[in-house]
Parts: structure tokens; sequence; C-alpha cells
């Protein structure tokens, strides 16, 4: 009796409601039905997002040949991140980890994939600067000039933009080369007809394109309209693709057999790889199948829903389009200045900053070297869940026994593995908000948040049932406040431990889970507990 | 049970003679750590580790061979570990050493001695019916879904699929939807698991959890000190932590059970429960409680110990359940925490109850409100 009228009153005290409320919208989104993962169905668990250690991936642990300041290593880790992506690898993760690790993470890759990337980590990517397809610089030859006054972004605007330059150093062959290749190409300052120095990043080799006769005649007449894009200098997308990029573009017209004729004779130049530009509407599978039985290694980038220039880009590897605005002379060029504006100061920022990584990239600001690899397949994980899951279940009955025995009342119990259950819903509800990553050390974070929760539990309990044996009676409520102080400090000293854990990377789950778990304690769980003894008590 | 416990045991012994027990256990458990060392996982300290599952038992001859072969190799903290997966009906053997060894140096080693190829990668070979044709698009659709390298054989109606980490049944069934029967399928899973870290990246994480220690330190120094403004509680929450960690490490070095990232943990979970039970202490014992000193020891020591019991409790628990289920990294947790935990309970109500005690009517007086009777 006495019971349920506890139960009527508890189900109109807002602490409840409110702790009640949290815990359907943790279930909700727990569940994905707030859809968290809008990648992802709904079911018990989809709304989590669950790192490495559960979900399985291959972690690359790479050694720095030496420790770089902040930001050298973030221009590090955003040139090793944008040639990931060139390959084409979605989900990868590039994190620094002190002042000379990195550590790469992806989800899942084939082992062709896996050996790709630690090229793409060991080697340096293939850097190139061309004036109308003839090379000036390549790779090593090229150095971003470290005197801060040489590179900048202009912070004063005027009616042109906004101003950027990075300084660069030449050297080998480069400084000669440049000023041959150079020469005659520049006809004044800010002249429009100055030719285009383009830098490409990966520009294939070996590689003919492959296209159907209607894109070509297309990009045979494109040339950017007006105030068009900086791509085009004057020249059409094919001339860009054959001439600038010195790509060969070999047109399929319905007839294969003198397709793969023309390709032979191109293979016996060196030419071995085969982009096919277009779908498999306009070139066939089956062309693609008659290439490769000849021994070509194809590969097919058709448009898709990209503009035509970044189509254009990512086929031939080209970066950037920048003119040339001063005159060689035919002379050697040691130093130069690479510069460009842009309408607002946040994107010649960006423009300034996306050059550095593309000339950084035939260069890593400092050599990577791999260090440690590490598999997890996904099984693992998924066992360590279940598992985990069962030994939570009886970690919990094992409190409920204690406590029962302790106080020898199914009252207190319930209420007890009611608040660390809710406990474990509403970090998981936060996490799975918040896109957080479990791992194993979030796990263990849990369980030390849902075990400090327990001892929480216990001191507001003793506090409210102490029986002041032959002294006056101290009110409930300030027994209750003096378990809170208690309460209170523990919390702010177990955030104090915890804060420095996050400059550990393996183990930062552990402090986020304990941390959001701590505050989830003082802030809703406890209180309400409280709250629940003291009806239960009365 | 657990009523007026303080007032009874320091009623036989001096509370000043129970002060030195967990101070004088700290110091022996020093002393074993400096002497024994503790045991480090590859993580620490860098070297490789190797993962063979074999499905057959080896026998002692080809073991002892394999030592034999081995120890000789000049390997650095060698250990060789056998076990077995009865579930599985799989046999483990681990070989971890803190040199650094060429997978191209030691597999083919492995394999002379255990007479068996050794797989790094699991590769599935599924033989089709003659004059089967998979067209392209099936290859690449596979491709996707399995995550692996897959190779066509024409001519002898063979498909390969070599991945990290395969799902047979899944394949299984995509060539039964193709095919419209089940194929003769051909499982290999990977025997073979390697994994080598560079020592200074063990280095390095060890220094991290140095500093990182060192900074928790400082901060609940100055977290106590804020709340209670009062150095000696401070020091003594310190110290306790400090001792409980102590017999953490040193019940690690005694029993031989390996410092690993989730030990870490570990040390941190135990810091954490270490510093409750402590602030339990204090607050009860300085903050406007009724009673005499060992009245109020007596209470915070009664709900002190309800809460660390059902911790322990807890984690004998999860030793026994992880003997059967067999998640190692838990056991471990579980295991440096109850040691921690057990020494726990002589530093807070032995030597911290003392301690405050020893303040409270030594350096401040007797304490001004509550002794009336």
């Amino acid at each position: 009796m006495k019971v349920e009228e506890a139960g009527k009153r508890l189900l109109r005290s807002w602490r409840i409601n409110v702790l009640l409320a949290l815990l359907v919208i943790s279930l909700l989104a727990i569940m994905n039905i707030i859809p968290v993962n809008p990648d992802k169905s709904i079911g018990f668990g989809n709304g989590l997002d669950f790192g490495m250690d559960f979900a399985g991936g291959i972690q690359i642990q790479l050694k720095l040949e030496r420790p770089l300041d902040r930001n050298t290593l973030d221009l590090e880790k955003s040139i090793l991140l944008s040639r990931l992506n060139a390959l084409g690898l979605k989900d990868v993760k590039v994190m620094a980890w002190g002042d000379q690790y990195i550590l790469v993470e992806l989800s899942k890759a084939s082992p062709s994939e896996i050996k790709r990337i630690e090229n793409i980590l060991k080697k340096s990517a293939k850097f190139e600067q061309r004036i109308d397809g003839e090379l000036v610089a390549k790779g090593d030859e090229i150095q971003v000039n470290s005197d801060p006054r040489k590179s900048f972004v202009s912070p004063q605007g005027s009616e042109r933009g906004y101003y950027w330059q990075i300084g660069i150093k030449l050297t080998g062959d480069a400084p000669a080369r440049f000023g041959k290749v150079a020469y005659g190409k520049f006809f004044g300052r800010d002249n429009p007809l100055n030719r285009p120095v383009d830098l490409f990043i990966d520009r294939p080799e070996n590689t003919t394109i492959i296209m159907s006769v209607s894109t070509y005649e297309i990009l045979k007449e494109m040339k950017g309209s007006g105030q068009g894009d900086p791509l085009y200098a004057g020249n059409t997308a094919i001339e860009i693709i054959e001439n600038r990029s010195r790509i060969p573009v070999l047109v399929y017209d319905g007839n294969l057999s003198s397709l793969l004729m023309k390709l032979d004779l191109y293979r016996s130049k060196g030419f071995f790889r085969v982009i096919i530009a277009d779908s498999k509407k306009l070139v066939p599978e089956k062309v693609r199948g008659a290439i490769e039985e000849k021994g070509f290694i194809t590969e097919r980038k058709e448009r898709g829903n990209m503009s035509y220039e970044d189509w254009i880009r990512s086929l031939t590897g080209l970066k950037s389009s920048l003119r040339l605005n001063f005159n060689t002379g035919g002379r050697p060029v040691y130093d130069a200045l690479i510069t460009g504006r842009a309408p607002t100061y946040e994107e010649a920022k960006e423009e300034f900053k996306m050059h550095r990584i593309w000339l950084g990239s035939g260069n890593l600001p400092a050599r990577a070297y791999i260090v440690s690899k590490l598999e997890v397949p996904p099984s693992l994980g998924e066992k360590f869940l279940k598992e985990a899951f069962l030994i939570g279940v009886f970690a919990l009955l094992t409190v409920a026994l204690i406590v029962f025995l302790r106080y020898k009342a199914a009252v207190i119990v319930l209420p007890i593995i009611f608040t660390g259950l809710s406990e474990i819903f509403l970090i998981l509800g936060f996490a799975a908000i918040i896109s957080w990553e479990l791992d194993l050390a979030a796990i263990a974070g849990i369980l030390t948040a849902v075990g400090t929760g327990v001892d929480d539990q216990i001191v507001i309990t003793d506090e409210t049932l102490r029986r002041e044996k032959s002294r006056r009676l101290i009110p409930i409520a300030e027994r209750i406040k003096r378990a809170f102080f208690i309460i209170f400090t523990a919390a702010a000293t177990t955030i104090a431990t915890m804060l420095p854990v996050f400059t550990i990377q393996n183990l930062k789950g552990f402090a986020f889970t304990t941390i959001v778990g701590v505050l989830i304690g003082v802030l809703i769980t406890r209180p309400t507990y409280a709250k629940i003894i003291e009806e239960l008590t009365k | 049970m657990l009523d007026n416990l303080y007032t009874k045991l320091t009623a036989k012994v001096n509370y000043k003679l129970l002060m030195l027990l967990p101070i004088i256990l700290s110091l022996l458990l020093l002393g074993v750590i400096s002497f024994k060392g503790i045991p480090m996982s590859i993580d620490f300290v860098g070297g490789t580790r190797i993962e063979l599952s074999l499905n057959e038992s080896l026998s002692q001859e080809k073991l002892y061979n394999l030592k034999d072969v081995l120890h000789s190799m000049d390997l650095k903290n060698l250990k060789i570990h056998v076990s077995e997966d009865i579930l599985a009906n799989v046999y483990k053997l681990e070989i971890t050493t803190t040199s650094i060894i060429n997978e191209s140096d030691i597999k083919p080693l492995l394999e002379r001695h255990l007479g068996k190829e050794l797989q790094s990668l699991d590769v599935i070979k599924i033989y089709l019916p003659e004059n089967t044709s998979l067209s392209s698009d099936f290859l690449e659709t596979l491709k996707k879904v399995t995550v692996a390298d897959i190779k066509l054989d024409k001519e002898r109606n063979l498909v390969t699929i070599k991945g990290i980490d395969l799902e047979e049944e899944k394949i299984k069934r995509i060539f039964e939807y193709r095919l419209g029967f089940t194929p003769r399928i051909d499982v290999n899973k990977k025997n073979f698991r390697m994994q080598t870290i560079g020592p200074s990246l063990g280095e390095k994480f060890r220094e991290q959890g140095f500093w990182a220690l060192i900074f928790a330190y400082i901060l609940i120094v100055v977290v106590v000190f804020l709340i209670f403004r009062d150095f000696v509680p401070s020091i003594a929450i310190i110290l306790a932590a400090t001792c409980d960690a102590i017999a953490a490490f040193g019940g690690m070095s005694l029993f031989d059970i390996v410092l690993e990232p989730a030990s870490l943990v570990s040390i941190l979970m135990l810091i954490g429960y270490s510093v409750d039970t402590d602030i339990l202490l204090t607050t009860r014992v300085l903050r406007g409680e009724r009673g005499t000193i060992n009245e109020r020891i007596d209470n915070a020591m009664k709900t002190g110990l309800t809460m660390t019991t059902t911790t322990i409790v807890v984690m004998v628990t999860v030793i026994v359940l992880t003997n059967f289920l067999g998640v190692p990294v838990l056991s471990s947790i579980a295991t440096v925490l109850l040691i921690g935990l057990l020494m726990d309970i002589l530093t807070t109500w032995l030597m911290n109850a003392g301690l405050l005690k020893m303040y409270l009517e030594e350096m401040k007086g007797k304490p001004k409100s509550g002794v009336k009777k």
C-alpha cells in the first residue's frame, strides 16, 4: 500500500519524469529511431558508432623522422589524408599522436588496397609542375620556402580580392628547366594570354583515356564560358587532357577492333593503363573486358554528377592552374612565388592552405615510417560485446545481492538496479547522439561510471536510512544534502583524474564515457534516486 | 555486523600502529616491484607478437624443437605460450618477444618446424561447374561486398577470394543465389597473425601514461584542497591513492600479470574508487557531524565497506565469469582492481582514518562540536 502511494507521488515528481523522458530519447537514439546514423536501419544498437575495437579495421601507426610543431603536424596530416582520399578510400581517419606519431585507421580494406595504402604512406606523391605539358619541376625539386615573409595570406582585400602567396625554392635541374620552358609564355603583367603553370599530383602515367564519340564532341567544344574556370586558359577540355596533361585520348565509336588496334600501338610505347571515362551505357563493359583480355589495367572514371571541370581535374590529377606572371627571359629560376587571389579572406586562406598541401605532397614535412600495423577482425569485437554484456548483467545481479544482504529490503534493491541501468542507457544514448565512437576503453569507462554510481547510491541510502539513535533526528533533506556533498566532491575529483587521460589516444574513450557518466549521475540519476528513496522510506 | 568496527578495532590495537600497516605493506610491495619488475606487454616496450592457430595439438617433440630454434635466435624476452580453445577445437601458439622480427624471416622457419603452411589471409576457393560465366558486374559486386581481392581463373573454373576477414557464410549465400545451387567451396582461414610495435612507440605510450598519472595527481590535490580548504586531508587522500596504486602494481609484479594498456585503465579506475571512499571518510569526519571522532569513523566505515565490498564481489564475479567466457582484457582489469581495492580497505580505514583522527586530536585539539554525550 505504502509503496503504491509512493509510486503515485513519484510519477508526479518532475525529476522522475525528466529521467523517463531522457531514457526514452536515449533508447530512440540507440535504436536509430531518431536517425542518428542515417545510413543504418532501425534496430537495437544501430544508433551507436563503434570504433575499430568492435567494428574491426586496420590501424597503421606511422613514426615521423622528427617531432613536428602543431602547424607542421597538421600539414603532414592533411597531406596524408588528401593522398589516401585520392585513392578513393572512404572512412579513413588520420590522427596525430603526440608530436611524432600519426595513426591511420580505416574500417575495412582488401589486401591489395592495404598494400596500396602502405605504398602511398611510404612513398611521396608524384608532384609535377608543367607549362603546356612541358615539365618544369617535379617532386623533390621543389620546396616551400620556410620564411614566413615569403608565404602569407594578405588580410587586406582590394577590389581584385584577397591576395595570397607562397614562396618556393627550386633545386636540381628545375631552375634551368623552368627558365627555358617558361620563356615566351609570358606576355605582360596580368595579361590574359599568359600561360598557366599546371600543378599535378599523381598525374596518370603510361595511361590512355577512352571515351565515347558524344563525350569527345562535348569536350572538344568546351572552353569555359566568359569568366569561366581558371582551368581552361584559352584551351578546350580535350586540349587540357591531351596537351597540357599529356594523356592521349582514344574515341570509342562502336568499332571495337579499331580501338584495340590503336591501343596496341600505344602499348608498344609503354602505355599499359586505360581509364574509361564514360558510363557503361556509352562504353560497355564488354569493351572493358576485351581491353583487359589484352592485358591492360583498366579503371572506370565516369563523370557522374561531378561538374565537367572537377571531372577533368580528377581524370588528370590537375590541382591548380595559376598563370605565369613574370618573364624568365630563359634564365634559371631558383626562387619563385606562387600567387593567387580569392574573393573573400576565408577563400584566400583555403586556397593558400590547399596549395601548401599540394606543393608539400611531393615531400612531406617529415618522412613517415610504418612502425606497426594492426588488423582487428570485426568478429572479435562482436564476441567481446556479447560477453561484456553478459558479464554486465551478472555484475548487476551481484550488486543486487550484496545490497539486499546489507539492507534486507527489496524496495532499495530495485531503485539501485534501475538507476544503474538508466545510467548505462543515458551514456549510450548521449554517445549515439554526438556520434562518439565506442571502443574497449569506452566500455570500461561505462562500467566505472556505473560502479561509482552504485557507490554513491549506497552513500545516499545510508544517509537516508541512518537511525540517529539517541540523538535528535536530522531532517531527511539535511541528510541528503550531506550525501550530495560527498557525491559532488567525489565527482569533481573523478573528472579531474580523467582530464589528463584525454591526452592518451587509446584511452580517450575511457575518459569520455567516465566523465559523461559521472555528469549524468550527479545531474540526473542520483538526485532522482534520492527522491525515490525519500518517497519510499517516508 | 559492520557497526562500530573502528572503535572495536582500535580498542584492541593502538590506532597509530594500525596506520603503519598499509605503509609497511606498500614499502614491501615497492621492494617486490624493484626486485622483480613488472612484466610489460609489447605495447609498452615494443616488439613482436605472433599468434598461430592450429587445428591439431602440437607434439611435445615438435614444440621442443621449435622452442629450441626460437631460443637460439637471440630474441629478447622470448615467451612461448600454448593454449587451447576447447569450444572451437583450436590450439593456439603465442610467441612474444621484445625484439623486432621480419615476417619474411620468421614465417618460413615456423612453417618448416610446424610442417604446415602458414597464411596471414583468409582464402576461399570456389569451384564452378564448367562453362559457368560470371559477369564482371557480378565480380565487381562480390569485391565490394566482401572487401577482398578476387581472382577468376577461367581455365580452371575457379574463383579465389583473398581477404583479411572473410565471412564464408555470406559468400556461400551469394554464390548459391547466383548459381542456383551450392558449389564446392574450400575455406582456408588465416592461421598466422603477426604484429610488430616499434620500441619508441611503446616508450612514447609509457611516457604519456606516466604524465597523465602525474597530472591527475596534481588535479586531485587541487580539487580536494579547494573543497576542504585543508592541506592534511588532501595529502591523506593522495597518500592513500598512491599506496593503492603501489599495491596494484605490486600485485602485477607478484602474480606476473602483464602490464598492458588495459591495466592503465584499471589503475585509473582504482584511483577513482580509492578517492571516493576517502572523500566519504573525510566528509563524515571533518564536516559538521555529530558524535565522537571514533563514532564518525565507524559510520563512514559502515557505508564505505558496503561500497568497497560490492565492487570487490563484482570483480570476483567478473574474474570467475571471464574464466569461462574468455575475455582476457576484462579479467586482467578485474584482477588488478581487486588487489588494489583490498589494499584500499587498509589505506582508507586504517591509515587515513588514523591520520584524520591524529590531525583532529593532536594538531587541532579536540573537536568543538558534538563531544557532549
